[in-house]
């Protein structure tokens, strides 16, 4: 899956100097896992890999080098790419200083979906492809074990990059499955159920949020002290507090990427919420965030000649 | 369960106590004076946790002496939500404290020794409940020489000038008041305190204990300073400033590497403070 | 102390009139769920019951012409808690050091004595669990809990009180069972840390490696909130006229944890608050109170989002000592 055009090329860049750092992902102590990973020197690219848990949204680990002159090399999937652009736009990064690899995504999978399907699991029983894989000598397609929030990607392939090693690929949600419609098909009363639910599992411990490219805030709303809009108990009208509060102010900045959703802890279906502002801010303004640099923010926009309908 | 098992003081509880007096000492310091209780005994350098009902709570160091029999007092620099409530707050009114809590100053250690305080700022506070502790009749004669060097931004950040005034004509101390800006009024003398200290202060360090207290850098500079007149680590004694909400060395946040403020400081001698690691 | 088996029949007696003061923790409820009622509480862990997320230390209200303020309330109806070994020395190792030390922490300590433990032998550790690296094992025990080793038929018991008179002598068979069972479980798990690993680790805290190790944790509070042993909480005062001093879950990872209201920060970024949590646990804490504050349950392990692992840390602080120490 590309993993050597992956070393190869950070190896070049830090070689070169063209770059200081490459952000990327490599195993980690759980099988199953990728997590990012810093490499400063060329010696270490053999840990870089590239595979189907690439969970995490790399664009979060540029912000700590905002205020430093470190030139960063990325990998990026298509969501990563495009939380970049909206930190571009937003001017919290300036472009000369980081190096977008473009990968197109496979998705990630859900490990937990793998062991429901196919049982006790160890890695070497997998042999892995693109868009199958062989467990036991056995092949199965990549699909049905796909996260929740990749399944419903629309943009596998980075929008903005400096190269892209791989190749584009069609997007894995074909329309025939809609994550919205069954919640937008349910009464006021069932919807309100099912986040109540979800959100009453909420512990607060804001992975969510700080796995969130686009979370940047330096003080969060939800831990001001004044105004303090909600205290440190993780209780249902707090936690939904947070979670509507937070998803309002990703209102079209959102790229949808889901990383919040695969970082809970409790596996609270915590991405359907910006998802669905997202499709409020698709459908009025015809929008969606980092897939341009040149196209406008329509909620960071001031426009005189905007109706403002919801202040009639 | 018997009897005494079941009387467990909740230590989280605090003590109303009424405003007996407020102080303006500066455009944002004021010095509240509390009726006190004899339920609440403390130590100079003790701090106390303090209570505003419906506003918050938040710790302070006690600036009254003990041998000051029946007040309380903590001056307080308005900063944030807790600080600017109580700058509200009119005599009369009461809050709440609990505590004390904290080492305190080390008076075995300093007893028979010549004292030589240097404050800055509002940092003057908790060393002024050590300094009239030493000062009441009681207590005098345990000590030997006291200096006192203390500065302030300008002549309007320097507090207690009512006391400064009081201690001035005093013949058993040294007073040294310096500020690091001047204005048309002022005649005193004008410069940072860690110079003034060097620069004035002659003192054989052998004979004194220092005991430091003021905003960080100040902190700093004076150790510095300190140092190099000769006086030993373990000579010098600070006092530290940390977020600490219980004050009981549980809620986990107030430690400096294996220390807990709130119960083995907020008093440091230099010498165990300068191994502990910079996380203050 | 007594041993003894209880069959089946005789559990389900005992645990008759209990039905609606049980608790169980999330994990041992995975293993030995079918040993307990539809109606037992499923708790995440003892955190749950001793120091719930949210709770009222005292109250004050305006009474008109000035404040008052009184002591809240705790339920003190006897409880009985069942989790596996590291969960109840999380407990009894380290949050009772923390709040029933003087000062004592009065409403700890009333839900405390109320409070029955029952540990549940661990008979398949998982792939995340260290607990024999820091000074457990999946048979811990202590005097004060019932030891328990469901089998097919029955359980062993030691302990004591009112199950125990439920129980039949085992005889020597049983006792060559359980210490067989004990010795297949145990065997290949890794040895104790070093006794010096304490106070050599607080050498290291200036150490480079901190860097690194730290590098891609992103400071959010899933490993503190869901362990069984941090206990860090904030205070705060809610409601204006009538209201409450309330403790809730802190966690030494958010910045906001240490942040003076001079917005100075001791511990400003992500580095100098991972180095803070594995510090307090295998430094600190151990230096005060004997025994390391981490059970070894692997929580942190399994639900960090981004596979932060503490034995990686650990293991990487070990060899560096070790090194210097050669």
């Amino acid at each position: 899956m590309f993993e050597k055009e992956i070393r190869r090329k950070a190896k070049e860049l830090l070689e070169a100097k063209t770059v200081d750092l490459v952000i990327g992902y490599t195993s980690g102590s759980l099988p199953f896992q990728a997590r990012p990973i810093l490499v400063s020197s060329p010696e270490d690219v053999g840990k870089l890999v590239w595979n189907h848990f690439a969970r995490s949204n790399l664009a979060r680990y540029l912000l700590p080098y905002r205020d430093s002159s470190k030139k960063i090399a990325l990998l990026a999937k298509g969501c990563d790419a495009r939380a970049v652009a909206v930190l571009l736009q937003e001017e919290q990064f300036p472009r000369e200083r980081i190096h977008i690899i473009g990968l197109p995504c496979p998705g990630v999978i859900s490990r937990r979906k793998l062991e429901e399907k196919l049982g006790e699991i160890k890695e070497e029983d997998f042999s892995w492809e693109e868009n199958s894989f062989l467990f036991q000598g056995e092949k199965w397609e990549v699909r049905p074990f796909l996260e929740d929030t990749c399944a419903r990607c629309r943009y596998p392939n980075p929008p903005l990059y400096d190269e892209l090693i791989g190749e584009e690929k069609e997007p894995w949600r074909d329309g025939s499955v809609d994550y919205l419609k069954e919640l937008d098909n349910q009464s006021r009363e069932e919807r309100w159920q099912f986040f109540a639910a979800e959100l009453s599992r909420c512990i607060r411990c804001y992975a969510c949020r700080n796995a969130c490219p686009l979370c940047y805030c330096k003080e969060c709303f939800a831990e001001s002290d004044s105004p303090r809009w909600v205290n440190g108990v993780p209780t249902l009208s707090d936690n939904l507090f947070f979670h509507l509060g937070r998803s309002m102010h990703l209102a079209g900045r959102c790229v949808e990427c889901g990383a919040c959703e695969r970082a809970c802890p409790e596996e609270i279906k915590i991405g359907l919420l910006p998802l669905k502002v997202e499709e409020i801010v698709r459908e009025n303004f015809s929008f969606e965030a980092g897939l341009s640099l040149e196209e406008e923010a329509p909620l960071l926009t001031y426009k005189e000649s905007d109706p403002g309908e919801f202040i009639k | 369960m018997t009897a005494s098992e079941l009387e467990v003081n909740n230590p989280y509880l605090p003590i109303l106590l009424p405003i007996a007096e407020i102080i303006e000492e500066t455009r944002d310091i004021k010095t509240f004076r509390l009726q006190g209780d004899s339920i609440f005994s403390y130590l100079p350098g003790q701090f106390a946790e303090v209570f505003v009902p419906g506003k918050g709570e938040a710790p302070f160091s006690i600036t009254s002496s003990p041998t000051n029999e029946g007040i309380l007092e903590f001056s307080i620099k308005k900063m944030g939500v807790v600080t600017t409530a109580l700058h509200r707050l009119n005599p009369g009114e009461k809050i709440g404290v609990r505590g004390p809590y904290g080492n305190g100053f080390p008076l075995d250690k300093l007893k028979s020794h010549n004292l030589l305080f240097v404050g800055g700022g509002i940092g003057l506070a908790p060393l002024r409940s050590l300094i009239n502790y030493v000062l009441s009749p009681q207590k005098r004669e345990e000590f030997a020489e006291v200096f006192i060097l203390y500065g302030a931004r300008s002549p309007q950040d320097l507090v207690f000038k009512w006391e400064l005034e009081k201690w001035e004509q005093r013949e058993d101390l040294h007073l040294l008041v310096t500020v690091d800006r001047g204005d048309n009024s002022w005649q005193g003398r004008v410069g940072l305190v860690p110079q003034v200290l060097k620069e004035e202060v002659k003192v054989e360090a052998g004979e004194w204990q220092s005991i430091v207290c003021g905003p960080p850098i100040m902190i700093k500079f004076t150790i510095k300073a300190l140092l190099e007149m000769g006086f030993s680590p373990s000579q010098i004694i600070t006092t530290l400033e940390m977020k600490m909400k219980c004050g009981l060395g549980k809620c986990g946040r107030c430690n400096i590497g294996p220390f807990y403020v709130c119960q083995e400081g907020p008093v440091f001698s230099y010498d165990v403070l300068e191994k502990l690691p910079e996380e203050y | 102390m007594s041993k003894g088996l209880v069959t089946k029949e005789k559990w389900w007696k005992w645990l008759e009139d209990k039905k609606d003061r049980l608790f169980l923790s999330e994990r041992a409820q995975k293993r030995y769920g079918s040993w307990f009622p539809p109606e037992v509480k499923v708790v995440k862990n003892g955190k749950e019951i001793l120091l719930p997320s949210g709770e009222e230390m005292y109250r004050y209200f305006w009474a008109g012409e000035e404040w008052k303020v009184e002591e809240g309330e705790v339920n003190t109806a006897p409880l009985f808690f069942f989790s596996l070994p590291c969960e109840a020395r999380a407990i009894i190792e380290i949050t009772d050091k923390v709040f029933l030390h003087e000062p004592i922490d009065k409403n700890y300590r009333q839900r405390r004595k109320s409070l029955s433990l029952g540990i549940l032998a661990c008979l398949q550790p998982e792939p995340t669990c260290f607990c024999s690296l820091v000074g457990g094992g999946p048979f811990w025990k202590n005097e004060e809990a019932l030891f328990l080793v469901p089998r097919k038929e029955d359980i062993y018991v030691e302990g004591e009180g009112e199950l125990l008179s439920y129980s039949e002598e085992g005889g020597e068979k049983v006792k060559q069972e359980i210490q067989t069972l004990q010795k297949e479980v145990e065997s290949g798990l890794p040895s104790p840390l070093p006794s010096y690993f304490s106070q050599e680790l607080y050498q290291h805290f200036e150490d480079e490696e901190w860097d690194d190790i730290s590098w891609h944790c992103m400071n959010c509070g899933a490993c503190t909130f869901l362990c069984p042993t941090c206990y860090c909480f904030d205070l705060s005062i809610e409601g204006r006229l009538k209201g409450f001093q309330l403790r809730s879950w802190d966690s030494c990872m958010f910045p906001k944890f240490t942040l003076h209201a001079s917005f100075h920060n001791p511990r400003p970024t992500g580095k100098e608050r991972v180095r803070q949590r594995v510090m307090h646990k295998f430094s600190y804490f151990p230096e005060r109170e004997g025994n390391f504050a981490c059970v070894g349950c692997g929580v942190c392990v399994e639900k960090c989002p981004v596979n932060w692992d503490i034995r990686e840390a650990i293991e990487r602080m070990v060899e560096k000592i070790d090194r210097l120490r050669a």
